[in-house]
């Protein structure tokens, strides 16, 4: 038995929490750079706003409804999955953290009509000592307890549980098309196959067509309905490719200004890649100006192999500067740029040039760069081709504050 | 570090510092930290830095914070007669018969005797 633990509209929880004047608000929040709502609250889905859609379209109208508006705050928001995830401990011996927002527990051996019970334990214990309300869907498989997750929202409730008298009627009505990972994808060849509803497709008798039709993961869907387990969420824990991308807060012309924003890019990449216990082969970089704009469009990319794979911030960073002059046209108005490390090899097995030192002392000084960075909370030591200005920033103008993260934000009472 | 000579004959004994955080935080994935607003009394002045966890049970005179009136309120909690003293309104309130919602349970308030109240790195 599985359980999956989903937040409800997670972002807008967390900003709710430590302002008690948006109860009974409509509150949405905004992805990085303030460009799409990516997370709504009930009401502001009752309101129609659409998840996904670009904030500038729908500026006006959330105003005019008064409804609440925020700018990512991710400190906040780790800080708090953190607690959640680790709470969820406590109610299961395996707990697979799935996202920010979302964990697959596997549920200790409980009779079948305890397990609506269970599910409201934890529901009450993570809304009483985190402040968050989760919903819980219950089945014998990823799949299904994904599936009943995706019922007990849609039926406006905490809980929803798979049992033998709910699962034929609860099938027959779930559209194939929502099951999850099914996708946009596979639901027209399901669809093409007569196969409309998650109960048509947990009953059909062709296996041969649907494996000429599926892919290795769509098969793994079609057992995990029929309640075989076969999806293993910790095969796609670590990232075969790191990235850092992000658009500018305004227009870049300078190549200066750039070299500090690919500077940056790299650090939080090459933190990722030492965190993951990684090391990068290839490092490639893009740039693009604003499509949308009348000027001519300008996109290029470049990537380099390195002689050794490293981790090394300073010589990926040389690397990335090298690869920025060959792309950069002057006078043009940037508004994205990115970097990409990958052909990702695990440390341990690193091998060694002829060419290269044994870099022992590289070694201790990321380690020590990291360690003080992370004891101070951000990126406090960075290479100077970082730059201090950073004016190229993202806009994050409608930010809450970093409360609970920093000692000088504490929210008073 | 490098050490060099005899041996500490504490070594063995050495279980590092004392940490305050192991002392006052029993449950760190429920504790969430708020500052004072303004000085209430002689013992609660504006700056310090209050404790709260919220897995703690709701008891006879603890010293919580509600939500009520969209706002924050901290202040004394009497279970016996469901008042509920907020020290942000100055006013007593008959919890039974509002709609309010316990926020947490102050567990420690610390109180700074340096001028400067926080520590800023940045």
């Amino acid at each position: 038995m599985f359980a999956l633990v989903d937040c409800n509209s997670f972002y807008c929880s967390c900003e709710r929490l430590f302002k008690p004047e948006l109860k009974n608000h409509a509150i949405v929040v905004l992805s990085n750079n303030d460009g799409c709502i990516i997370s709504r609250n009930k009401l502001a889905k009752k309101l129609g706003v659409p998840m996904g859609a670009p904030y500038h379209l729908h500026q006006k109208f959330l105003a005019r409804n008064n409804v609440a508006v925020f700018s990512s705050n991710y400190p906040l928001y780790g800080n708090i999955s953190k607690r959640v995830m680790n709470s969820l401990e406590d109610f299961a011996k395996e707990i697979t953290i799935y996202s920010i927002d979302e964990a697959f527990l596997e549920v200790p051996p409980i009779n079948a009509k305890d397990l609506a019970d269970y599910g409201k334990s934890i529901q009450k214990t993570i809304l009483k000592n985190i402040g968050i309300p989760v919903s819980v869907g219950i089945g014998a498989t990823k799949v299904l307890a994904k599936m009943a997750n995706h019922l007990a929202k849609k039926n406006n409730q905490d809980i929803f549980v798979f049992s033998k008298d709910n699962l034929v009627s609860e099938l027959k009505a779930f559209p194939v098309e929502d099951i999850w990972k099914i996708g946009k994808k596979s639901a027209p060849k399901l669809h093409s196959l007569g196969i409309k509803t998650a109960w048509e497709f947990k009953n059909h008798s062709n296996t041969k067509a649907l494996r000429s039709l599926l892919s290795v993961n769509g098969l793994r869907i079609y057992e995990e309905i029929n309640g075989v387990n076969c999806i293993d969420l910790g095969d796609f824990s670590d990232k075969k490719a790191i990235s850092s991308t992000r658009s500018f807060g305004k227009a870049v012309y300078d190549i200066e200004e750039l070299k500090e924003a690919i500077s940056v890019y790299i650090t939080q990449a090459s933190e990722k890649l030492r965190k993951q216990k990684s090391l990068a082969s290839q490092l490639g970089i893009y740039l693009r100006t604003n499509p949308f704009s009348n000027n001519d469009y300008y996109y290029n990319s470049s990537y380099a192999t390195l002689s050794v794979a490293t981790d090394h911030t300073g010589k990926l960073i040389a690397t990335a500067l090298k690869l920025l002059d060959e792309i950069y046209r002057p006078g043009l108005s940037y508004k994205k740029a990115g970097v990409f490390l990958f052909d990702l090899l695990p440390k341990s097995q690193k091998q060694l040039s002829l060419l290269e030192k044994n870099s022992n002392q590289d070694e201790k000084l990321m380690k020590a760069i990291d360690e003080i960075n992370h004891k101070y909370r951000g990126q406090k030591l960075f290479y100077a081709s970082c730059g201090k200005q950073r004016a190229w920033k993202m806009r994050a103008e409608i930010k809450s504050s970093k409360t609970q993260v920093r000692w000088d934000d504490l929210v008073e009472v | 570090m490098k050490v060099s000579g005899f041996p500490s004959a504490a070594e063995e004994y050495e279980k590092g510092f004392l940490s305050l955080e192991e002392l006052l935080v029993q449950n760190p994935f429920s504790t969430y930290y708020f500052r004072l607003k303004e000085d209430y009394h002689s013992k609660l002045q504006k700056g310090d830095l209050l404790i709260v966890d919220r897995s703690v049970e709701l008891s006879e005179n603890s010293l919580i914070i509600i939500e009520l009136d969209y706002k924050l309120h901290l202040g004394l909690f009497s279970l016996k007669h469901d008042h509920f003293h907020s020290f942000s309104m100055k006013k007593k309130y008959d919890l039974s018969h509002l709609e309010w919602s316990l926020w947490g349970t102050v567990i420690h308030i610390i109180h700074s005797f340096k001028k400067k109240q926080s520590v800023c790195f940045s």
